[in-house]
């Protein structure tokens, strides 16, 4: 049986052969490197791309990669090992600094890259919806958020949150 | 101390004791969350189904954390 660890192993390949300029993970699973487990169904992937694709279908080249790997797809999902992954493109400033300051992470020997708490949080706010903010409460509950740093973040992407000191 | 007192008191522990627990849950290993998140797949998706019909990709994940 494959592992988590496997899908990893394989986002990294996808980098290293080119098909996308960098990636990081976001969502509910990068939230479990930092915080409590939370449910999710699918594994959501944050890109950056320059020669993939086309304007109107951007992530075309990594659907061709991994139709030539034998992953099939549901949806706008590929099943990595049966995984559901949903790529998605880096569609504004703040997702494009988020994939480029991720962190490089280690799990079970496969490295990942994973989006940093206070970009996660600021992702969660930008897009909005109950759920989300959930998650972003969860991490600062977590204790590994850096305020000040969130704070500045926000500012800068102009989204419109107060940051609690008391949680 | 008055009542109002003692239920303040009471709630704040109970709020402590809830934020002890998640820093916990927090703090567990990373695999030992994964196997975690497998679980809470398992156990949540008859739930969901009865609120809403399932997306297709939404099932747990057959993989080992």
């Amino acid at each position: 049986m494959s592992s988590l660890g496997d899908v990893f192993r394989i986002l990294d390949e996808m980098r290293h052969a080119g098909v996308v300029d960098d990636y990081a993970i976001g969502g509910a699973t990068a939230i479990l490197f930092y915080a409590e487990p939370t449910r999710t169904y699918d594994l959501d992937v944050f890109v950056s791309l320059t020669r993939q694709g086309s304007r109107l279908s951007p992530l075309s080249g990594i659907y061709e990669w991994a139709r030539t790997k034998g992953f099939s797809t549901i949806g706008e999902h590929i099943l990595i090992h049966d995984v559901p992954v949903q790529f998605l493109p880096a569609h504004n400033a703040l997702v494009a600094d988020a994939i480029a300051e991720a962190n490089v992470l280690d799990y079970e020997g496969a490295r990942v890259r994973v989006i940093n708490p206070e970009y996660l949080i600021a992702l969660a706010l930008q897009a909005g919806g109950a759920r989300r903010r959930e998650r972003a409460w969860q991490l600062l509950e977590s204790g590994v958020v850096d305020r000040e740093r969130l704070r500045r973040l926000l500012e800068q992407h102009e989204i419109d949150a107060e940051v609690p000191d008391d949680v | 101390m008055s009542e109002e007192r003692f239920d303040r008191a009471a709630a704040q522990r109970t709020f402590d004791r809830k934020l002890k627990w998640h820093r916990e849950q927090a703090a567990l290993p990373l695999k030992e969350k994964v196997r975690i998140l497998l679980q809470l797949q398992k156990q949540d998706l008859p739930l969901i189904e009865r609120l809403r019909p399932l997306e297709p990709w939404e099932r747990p994940w057959p993989i080992e954390p």
